[in-house]
């Protein structure tokens, strides 16, 4: 009992030395992150798949396109972990580089949905009036676009290639994204803040950077975290379509597209389920992360 | 001598959080006659609405607890019984207004649906008799048009007509206590005024006890018989009404009072209460008022001390008054 | 006599109503419906009335974080618009001006911006200005701080970690920091509790002889106003209905509005008993006002010409307005 009290005036003490450096909205969000288990194991296995796909030149057994022609469609062994594919290609080297498209995709198509997203929306969020109907029926037009239609179109204009699937993710995507800023923003300004701003005489644009950005970061940072999941999903299926990421570059979803063979489903086993395994690790952990994110970042879950 | 109907004695809730024990109602006692307003006041956090959720038994689980003291109905201990015998009390014969009567009322279900609620469930009211006895209802609470109202939604009211409503759905069945917690905080004056001359008829006529809990010590000078001054979970003054505004004694309370402008004689400048009220998680080992009294002694910052009559029903706990302190 | 610092003529101000399939303009709130009025140099205005009488939006429009709808605004002989003669200041020169006119709000928890720190907030504006670059100006805020009643330290930290009371004086310090000349006080101590209301007010008196500051103070208690303003205003429905000096208006109410606003108030001392006017029904909406005198559904002295002619707003001795019939009648 006494030792309890002692350990609370410990933390007293420790909190009131925490205090005076000012806990940021953001550490908190950190803290209670920190104890998230699911979120932390998905930011973890992130991280590592990150750093295989950065230091895939050096851990990568076999070179990416290296042919063994000894050992076509080579089943699991000591030499090549993964077995190999039709090619004699090592199964686990093209995996580790396919992780650079796969995540790499992810990133840059949720980075130009983000721009888009958050551009529009926070202008039509602030302006209001004429431009914000102009916006958001764009927004609609958009999203009246059946997805993967356009993608594959795009897709065969302009050929397919890696870039391509970065620019048709991202320029589909980004509505959802604009709609969230839009009535985050509409809330928002209506705050005694933004009003207490105004009269200090700041004007439109450094209102939003300063003052509504940073407080719709939060839901921004969700959307981005799931976004990236789903540009991963999308890349996926159009490599697997033949759309995306051309040969011999390796993609996992391009990858799991040797499934299409039936032969490759029932006897090869090695071929598609690690691809396939490696997705859905991927896009779980993205979405694990996401949502301690959001629960991390939600104001109204306090302590 | 009126009967005394509620009787509560060294109630003791508090909460668990991430961040320690927080004792929100830490040994409170007092008594509610029948026919008596008890008006019980402080600041926020001072664990006066807790006191009443304590009576309810509707401390929010599962972080909120009893942990001692007895709640004494007409001789039963309301935390002795059972969960289900509580809820046939509950609403029947202690009812409860609340200070926010948007949130308070359903916004799906019409006026007489929700009154009418607890007459069927309570007194077993149905069909055309409940609806006539919700229109009568209405009527006692001077709602104009009650026969209209009944099949209204509560956003078609305004704030005022709502808080009517509370007040008429907590006198559905005949209670024996009413709490009204802050019932006209989030009103305008002029309406507030309309409200507090309805509740003191009503209080008269039917002679409910009442506990009113507010912050307003205006509510209270127009209300109250008797008031409870709460501070940090405690009873700091306890007297009739008269008494804790011209013989006030405890700091407290007087600060309260100096701190509101229309308590002030002419060009008399207002004095307030130096700092704020201590952190639940790190209370002042002694008085908890100490650290903001102009009085303080040594004593104080060491000794809790204890609740003692001075004068027949004047109750206080200060040092100043208590011996061994000064 | 004073010079004014604020004149304010005919000041309306109007949000429209959006209906319908295409959302076209189906009406007005008339939020504020002209409305004039000085302030002078030094003094507290008090502004008071029930919610949604127009009150708040009268503070915001006067300065203008609200666009007007129609009349005038003078500050410091400096029109700022003028809606019926197409006057404008210029963008760069109210910006400017902003240096002079700031804003106390009334809800502590809205009014920061929980994303950053209290350094940040109470300079932000100082910065702005270019007064004093990133480094002074903190210092300044720290000076600000502790000019308000907080320690110097707190500049690292974030709202969220400050109780109702020292977010307000936060406030405080924020509207300070560019040394304004005029301050409105958007229901100030509204939402704090009555030790701290008391403090507040204490803070916001001394900080007024210590600046030489003028506030425009909007309140709905009558009390705070009592024992703060010099004159008040008493507003319902968007309109004035009376306006005078504290002591006037509190030794001799003339509007019956005023009247019943004052009886309301509960009483300070329970051995008095008090004569009450009880207002019967509840204020109509602003969007669809009663005719003539707006005050008429309620009015205990109401009479046949209070329906259909609107009361003219007219001094009825020295320096006390009032908008009433009843005025007409008495002076026959």
């Amino acid at each position: 009992m006494i030792n309890k009290d002692e350990n609370k005036l410990v933390n007293n003490e420790q909190e009131n030395r925490v205090t005076l450096k000012g806990i940021s909205p953001w550490k908190i969000a950190f803290t209670r992150l920190r104890k998230n288990k699911l979120a932390l194991t998905g930011l973890i296995v992130l991280s590592i798949l990150i750093f295989l796909a950065i230091t895939a030149d050096f851990i990568a057994p076999h070179g990416r396109d290296h042919i063994d022609l000894f050992n076509i469609n080579a089943a699991p062994s000591s030499e090549f972990l993964l077995g190999t594919d039709e090619l004699g290609r090592d199964i686990l080297s093209r995996l580790i580089y396919g992780g650079q498209v796969s995540l790499s995709v992810g990133l840059i198509a949720t980075s130009i949905a983000l721009v888009i997203g958050v551009t529009l929306g926070a202008i039509a969020g602030y302006a209001g009036g004429l431009i914000d109907n102009v916006i958001m029926r764009i927004v609609d037009i958009v999203m009246c676009f059946p997805f993967f239609v356009i993608a594959i179109v795009i897709a065969s204009i302009l050929g397919p290639s890696i870039w391509n699937v970065m620019f048709v993710i991202g320029a589909l995507s980004w509505t959802g994204l604009a709609r969230i800023v839009r009535a985050e923003i509409l809330t928002l300004k209506e705050k005694e803040f933004i009003e207490a701003a105004k009269s200090l005489g700041l004007e439109g644009h450094e209102i939003i950077t300063k003052h509504l950005l940073p407080n719709i970061l939060a839901p921004i940072l969700v959307f981005a975290t799931l976004g990236i999941a789903g540009a991963i999903l999308v890349e996926a299926g159009l490599s697997f379509l033949g759309f995306g990421v051309r040969q011999p570059q390796p993609s996992w979803g391009n990858m799991i597209s040797a499934a299409q063979s039936m032969t490759v489903l029932r006897l090869r086993w090695w071929q598609w389920i690690p691809p396939g395994f490696l997705i859905f690790i991927t896009v779980l952990s993205i979405n694990f992360l996401g949502d301690g994110l959001r629960d991390a970042l939600d104001p109204r879950l306090k302590q | 001598m009126a009967k005394t109907v509620l009787k509560i004695e060294g109630l003791k809730t508090s909460f668990n959080t991430t961040a320690g024990l927080v004792r929100a109602v830490d040994g409170v006692s007092f008594s509610v006659d029948e026919g008596k307003v008890l008006g019980i006041v402080g600041e926020s956090g001072c664990g006066k609405s807790v006191t009443s959720l304590s009576v309810m038994r509707l401390v929010p689980k599962p972080n909120g607890h009893i942990t001692d003291g007895k709640i004494l109905f007409e001789g039963k201990d309301l935390l002795r019984i059972k969960e289900s015998e509580m809820r046939k009390i509950r609403g029947n014969h202690i009812a409860m207004i609340f200070q926010e009567p948007m949130t308070a009322l359903n916004p799906v279900f019409t006026i007489g649906n929700q009154i009418g609620e607890s007459l069927a469930l309570h007194q077993g009211l149905t069909g055309k008799k409940n609806v006539e006895r919700c229109i009568e209802l209405l009527k006692t609470v001077e709602i104009p048009r009650p026969d209209k109202v009944v099949d209204e939604y509560p956003h078609q009211l305004s704030g005022g007509m709502r808080q009517r409503v509370m007040i008429a759905m907590a006198l559905s069945c005949d209670p024996k206590i009413l709490i009204a917690d802050e019932p006209t905080t989030a009103l305008d004056v002029t309406i507030q005024a309309q409200v507090l001359e309805l509740m003191k008829e009503l209080n008269a006529k039917l002679g409910t006890a009442t506990m009113l809990i507010t912050h307003d010590l205006g509510v209270i000078a127009e209300m109250a018989d008797d008031v409870i001054v709460m501070y940090a979970g405690k009873v700091v003054e306890e007297a009739p009404v008269v008494n804790i505004f011209k013989t006030t004694k405890h700091p407290y309370t007087l600060g309260l009072l100096k701190s509101r402008p229309d308590m002030l004689d002419e060009d008399e400048k207002l004095s307030c209460i130096r700092g704020m009220v201590p952190s639940p998680y790190n209370m002042p080992k002694g008085c908890a008022f100490a650290p903001r009294c102009d009085k303080r002694m040594d004593i104080c910052d060491e000794k809790m001390p204890n609740l003692i009559e001075i004068e027949p029903g004047h109750k206080v706990r200060c040092w100043l008054f208590e011996e061994g302190g000064a | 006599m004073a010079k004014n610092l604020i004149e304010v003529r005919n000041l309306k101000k109007y949000f429209p109503i959006m209906g319908g399939v295409f959302s076209r303009k189906v009406g007005d709130v008339k939020a504020v419906d002209d409305i004039s009025f000085n302030i002078e140099e030094g003094e507290i205005f008090g502004l008071v009335g029930e919610s949604g009488c127009g009150k708040s939006t009268t503070g915001r429009t006067i300065i203008e974080l609200l666009d007007p709808t129609a009349g005038s605004v003078k500050f410091d002989d400096k029109v700022i618009y003028d809606i019926e003669n197409n006057v404008r200041m210029p963008r760069n020169e109210l910006q400017a001006l902003r240096r002079d006119m700031q804003i106390i709000f009334q809800d502590p928890y809205a009014s920061l911006n929980p994303r950053m720190n209290v350094g940040t907030i109470v300079s932000e504006g100082l910065v702005k200005h270019k007064i004093a670059n990133k480094k002074e100006a903190i210092e300044k805020a720290k000076e600000l701080l502790e000019l308000c009643g907080l320690s110097a330290d707190n500049v690292v930290k974030y709202p969220h970690e400050f109780s109702g009371g020292q977010r307000q004086r936060i406030g405080i310090a924020r509207a300070l920091a560019l040394q304004p000349k005029f301050i409105v006080c958007d229901e100030p101590i509204a939402a704090l509790d009555v030790s701290i209301q008391a403090q507040v007010l204490t803070l916001m008196q001394e900080l007024k002889e210590k600046f030489k500051l003028t506030y425009l103070f909007i309140s709905h208690d009558l009390s705070v106003i009592k024992y703060f303003c010099d004159r008040i205003a008493v507003m319902y429905l968007g309109s004035f209905v009376e306006l005078t000096t504290t002591k006037r208006l509190f030794e001799k109410p003339l509007h019956p509005y005023t009247q019943s606003l004052l009886s309301a108030t509960p009483k300070s001392d329970p051995t008095i008993t008090k004569e009450r006017i009880i207002l019967k029904g509840d204020v109509p909406s602003p969007a669809n006002p009663p005719k003539g005198c707006k005050f008429h559904t309620r009015c205990p002295q109401v009479m046949e010409m209070c329906k259909t002619v609107v009361p003219e707003f007219k001094e009825v001795e020295p320096g006390h307005t009032v908008s009433c019939h009843l005025m007409d009648l008495d002076a026959r």
